[in-house]
Order: C-alpha cells, then structure tokens, then sequence
C-alpha cells in the first residue's frame, strides 16, 4: 500500500504540474508521431452500407500501437521520481515493446514479464524487447498469459518498490493505475474528437473500440463520456464460444470480483478462482477488465458487446484487402463489431473505429487460422 | 475443540511466552497428510496454525505456497472442502486454526456466508492479504458477526499512521511482514522488525506476530524473540518435499527449542545464546 499511495501523490502532482504536461505532449509528438491521423475508410464504408466510417490511426504510432502514449508518461513519471528500474507486464508484446522503447529511450532499466504461450505465439515482439535492451522474463504458470504475468510483476514490484516503478499496461490493477493509464490515453480520444469535428462539423454518431484490459478503448471514450449521443461501444473477445476458458469476454460473461487489486467484472468460477481464457488476440486475453469499465458497463454509458475469433479474423482479412490496413488482431475486433454498426445505421451513420494497433505481430496467427479454415472448408 | 486464537495469543503473552504458527495449504499434499500435518506439527509445538484456503492467483505468495496451492485446486479444492477438513481436525485439538486466503474467495461466496461457515468449521480467525486495511472495512462487519477475528496485516517499513491504525483494528493478533516482498524462504536474511514492534505497542497491547521469510530456527527465534511469535508456511512445505512429514516436525521441534531458549537467554543475560 505505501507504493501505491507514494505514487499516487506523485502522479497526482505531475498532472498538475505544467513542467511534466509539456515533457509529456513533446514526447507524444517527436517520439511517437502524434497526432496519429483519423483516416476516412471509403471503402469500407461502400462495403458496409454506406456509413461514414472513421479509422483512428493509433497503429501508425512509434512501436505500432496505442501502448508508447501510457509507456512515454509513465517512463517520464519513473524518471521524474528518481526510479532507475522499470517493471512491466505484457500479453501480445506491444505493451512490451512499447516499455521496451520508452525505457531505452530515457535510460532505465526495464525487465519484461510474459507468459510462456505469449512468448512463443508473439516471438518477433519478444526479440523486438531484447534488442531494446531489456530483460524478458518467461512466466510459465497458470495459463501462461497476461494475468499470470501481471501476478509475477506485481510479486517482483512487492520486493522492488523502493527502486522500481511498476509500469502497468492497461486500466487495470490497484489505484492510481486505471485512472493514471486513463488519462495518458486520453490523448486517443481528445484527439478524435478534435478531428472528428473539423472535417464532419459534428460528432461522431458511434465510437467503437475493442476491450481487454481495455486501455485503447477507455482512452478514446474518456472524450465522449459526457456527449450522451455518441454511442459508446466496447468489444470483448468471444473467442471459440460462451464455455468456461473459451472467451475473455468478462462483461458480458462475468460477475464482480476482486482481481491484481481491483474490485471489477471477472471471468471466475463458483468459488471464485479465476478461470484461463481464450482469444485468438493475445493482447485480450485476460480474465479481468479495467474497473472503469465495469461502472460504465453497470451505469449504461457504454455497450459492451462481443467478436468472435473467426469475427475478428474475417475483419482482419477485410481490412487488409478493402484498404490495405493490416490490422492487430485485438482491433480486428473492433472492426468485426464496427461492421455490424454500420450496417444497422447506414448512410447517416457516422463511425469511428479505434484502431489500436498494426497487424504485422500476427501474421503467423492469421495465416495459420487461414490454413486451418481452409482445410475445414 | 479449537481454542480461539484471541484467548490464545493473549494467554501466551500474559505468561510471558512466545507463539509457533506453522501456515499448512488446506487439503494439501492430500486430506489424511494434511490432518496428520496439522496435528503433528501441533504435538512437535505449535501453538495455533493456519491453513490455507488455495486461490488460483495468489500474488502475495512465493514459489513453494503457490504450487502448494495449485496442487490443491488442480485436485478440486475448494472453500467448502477445507471448511470440512478444518473441521475435523478443529474437534482434535485444542490448537487454535486460523484460515488464509485471498478477498476473491471470501466475496464470490459472500462474505457473510465464507465467515460464518469458516467459524463453523472451528476456525477462530482469518486472514485476507489481498485486502489492505483501507478496503477491509466491508469484511470486517461480517467476520465480527460470525465471531471471527480479522486479522490485519502491515509491512515492514510501514508508516507509523498505517501501523496505529492496523493495531487499533486488531483482535487476536497483528500480522507483521517481515519483509518487502511475497512469502518464501530468503537466504542470508535477518528478520529485523524491532521498529515496527516498538510502534505496535506504543498504540495496542496486541500481539505481534512476525511472518513472511521466516525459513530457518535461527530466523523464528529471531523474529520471536523482537515480536510475540512467529508465522512460517513456505519452509515448511520445502521440508515436506524434501524429507516428509518427519522432516517437517523436524524443523517444528527446532523452531520451537530456538524460540524458548532464546526467550529464556534474553530473561538471563539479554544476550543471544547461540541456542538455535
């Protein structure tokens, strides 16, 4: 506890604080390239019954996807506070990749925790992390994925605090995290906004974005949760169906529980032990989801609806060949359940779709899932 | 029948004594070798013990109680199970038992229910590491309707406002971590709480019991002697690994042996004697 209140007063001064803003928005703009742009998907949008349908662009960041805009304020938070070690969690590598890289570029030592399956279904993002410099460290417990190693992360962070700042993905985990993870991805969804409104002179009509932890899709929603006619919609992974360890659908599918210090929807069992998940994204493979998200869920502000693997592969492929965008997996998810909105709005409809990250890490997945369903067929 | 560890810890302070708590995974390595366990371990002079209620992400705990645990729910174990076993063994001794495991557990039942059937089964207190004095208030209501102490724990290093506060809620005992860190044995390590301990009881008469890396007889009558007892789990399961139950009575009789004798050396002269 005396770790999280000591970096929750450190945050809580470095956001008011003018000095780390500036530092903070000169990063978001020389190092990763922001503003990332918000393209207009014609093709798409024919394809989907005439929708206006908006890409943001979060994939054409530094390290490609939305992941460096947490990374760069947190690294710039660690240094500012005299930490010279960095810990961080990751399950599709970008998370990782994206610490990987802030760190390299501020000069702190970053050690990398990732489940055995993820780093044998994500290889390129694990030689990608070691050529930045950092350590990976295999977790080969549980199921060998993103909640497992946040669970060593945290055990490290418990012996390390006094030299260490824990560097969490997503909007998950105790406070300040979810709040502090939030606000850094504001930049996604102010940005939108901004763009959204010069070139369409009004705001969207839907916002979609895909949720497992659910960083790129809290960041994007933090600007419209106070313009009640933006339907907001959140996309979980359904993976192969509703079973028990087939899905991380855990607002759709899940009850509330307390999970890596926080009380929130969970995908548990009757006792209450966590169960493993399923999605063909490693990156929205986790059994819990950000609190936030839980009270949006519960207040009604925002659907949470799902995509299926085969969804999120067939709008993997969609992409790609409609607008030469290859997309992450996990927002393939977003764009499975964008298509559906488009579709039930049609020409009035005004889309926008986060695109959270690019697809190259999961060429090998999607190829492999291509084979699989041909051989089916 | 199971004392209650508040009557416990406060009768072995009052006569000047120091308290042996070894921590058992419930149901672990299986039901009869967890009984024969927990009874052994109180015959070779444990005061009270505590068992564990597994939980599938245990982020307080080292290597050797995660997989303790892990076998446990990979056999099926879960609350209603150890309630059971806890109780049978509750009804032959006078040991008190207390049960630990994690906030999950205790809400996805309710915690009225995990409480009051953790009371039926003879326990007499719990410990949930996972929720942090700030987050406790909703179980404590319930564990204090079902006649249940819940048992605060606070780091070493702790401020002193955190200190008071986890002392001002204490029944039975405060649950001292001896170290920054999860559960599991620490070579070349000296419990050193004697700051925390002298804070304690500026505010609390309470006992203060010291766990968390505590591997060796030297370490338990280390941290005895500067608290008022200590808790060892992870050793523990290292010694039944290697060397079975015996192995783990063994280092029970030796923690014991250098918990007393320290104790009386300090009566004598106040220096350590060497005695573990």
């Amino acid at each position: 506890m005396q770790a999280l209140n000591g970096l929750a007063e450190a945050y809580e001064a470095a956001r008011r604080d003018r000095g780390f803003r500036r530092r903070y928005l000169r990063l978001l703009a020389e190092y990763s390239g922001r503003p990332t742009p918000l393209c207009r998907a014609d093709n798409l949008g024919r394809a989907w019954g005439g929708s206006a349908v908006y890409l943001k662009r979060e994939d054409l960041n530094h390290t490609g996807s939305h992941k460096i805009n947490n990374c760069l304020g947190q690294a710039l938070l660690a240094k500012e506070r005299g930490r010279s070690r960095v810990i961080a969690e990751t399950g599709a590598g970008q998370h990782g990749v994206a610490a990987a890289a802030a760190c390299a570029l501020m000069g702190l030592s970053c050690t990398v925790y990732m489940g055995r399956l993820d780093m044998g279904r994500q290889a390129v993002n694990v030689r990608k992390m070691l050529l930045m410099g950092a350590e990976v460290r295999c977790v080969a417990q549980g199921s060998e994925t993103l909640k497992d190693a946040i669970n060593e992360a945290m055990r490290d962070w418990a012996e390390s605090h006094d030299t260490t700042h824990y560097m969490i993905g997503s909007v998950v985990g105790p406070h300040p995290y979810p709040a502090m993870v939030r606000d850094f991805q504001s930049v996604i969804g102010f940005e939108t906004r901004r763009q959204f409104l010069a070139r369409e002179g009004r705001l969207p009509s839907a916002v979609v974005a895909c949720v497992g932890g659910g960083s790129n899709s809290m960041g994007m929603f933090a600007a419209f949760l106070r313009r009640p006619r933006v339907r907001l919609v959140g996309v979980e992974a359904y993976g192969r169906g509703p079973a028990p360890g087939d899905n991380a659908a855990t607002l759709r599918l899940g009850s509330p529980g307390v999970l890596h210090g926080a009380y929130t929807y969970l995908l548990h069992d009757a006792w209450g032990q966590i169960l493993e998940t399923h999605s063909v994204s490693a990156g929205l493979d986790y059994p819990g989801v950000g609190p936030e998200h839980s009270f949006l869920k519960d207040s009604g502000r925002v659907e949470y609806a799902c995509a299926s693997d085969e969804e999120a592969l067939d709008a993997f492929g969609e992409l790609a060949s409609r607008e030469g965008i290859i997309p992450a997996l996990e927002s393939a998810h977003a764009l499975a359940f964008g298509r559906r909105a488009a579709l039930e709005a049609g020409p009035a409809g005004a889309i926008v779709i986060s695109l959270s990250g690019r697809g190259d890490k999961d060429m090998d997945i999607a190829g492999a899932a291509c084979a699989a369903g041909r051989k089916e067929a | 029948m199971s004392a209650s560890i508040r009557d416990m810890a406060a009768g072995i302070k009052k006569r000047g004594g120091k308290a042996l708590v070894p921590y058992f995974m419930g149901l672990w390595p299986d039901a009869a070798s967890f009984h024969g366990l927990v009874l052994g371990s109180v015959r070779a002079g444990a005061d009270a013990v505590e068992i564990g209620v597994p939980f599938s992400d245990p982020v307080a705990d080292g290597p050797l109680i995660q997989a303790a645990g892990r076998e446990a729910l990979s056999k099926g174990a879960a609350p209603p199970d150890v309630f059971r076993e806890t109780a049978r063994i509750a009804c032959r001794t006078d040991a008190p038992v207390v049960l630990m495991t994690y906030a999950n557990p205790v809400l996805r039942m309710g915690a009225d229910r995990f409480f009051a059937a953790a009371a039926q089964s003879g326990a007499s207190g719990v410990i949930v590491p996972d929720a942090p004095l700030e987050e406790s208030d909703g179980l404590r209501g319930p564990a204090a309707a079902a006649g249940i102490e819940l048992i605060p724990m606070i780091c070493r290093g702790a401020p002193e406002s955190r200190i008071e506060a986890a002392a001002a809620r204490a029944g039975a005992f405060l649950y001292l971590v001896a170290l920054k860190g999860v559960t599991g044995p620490r070579e070349g390590w000296e419990p050193d709480v004697a700051a925390e301990v002298a804070t304690a009881r500026r505010f609390s008469a309470v006992p203060v019991y010291a766990g968390f890396g505590i591997s060796s007889a030297g370490q338990a009558a280390s941290a005895a002697s500067q608290a008022d007892g200590a808790v060892v789990g992870s050793a523990l399961i290292g010694a039944y690994r290697s060397g079975g139950p015996e192995a783990v009575f063994g280092l029970i009789r030796a923690m014991r042996r250098a918990i007393d004798g320290d104790f009386q050396c300090a009566f004598q002269g106040g220096e350590k004697c060497g005695c573990s």
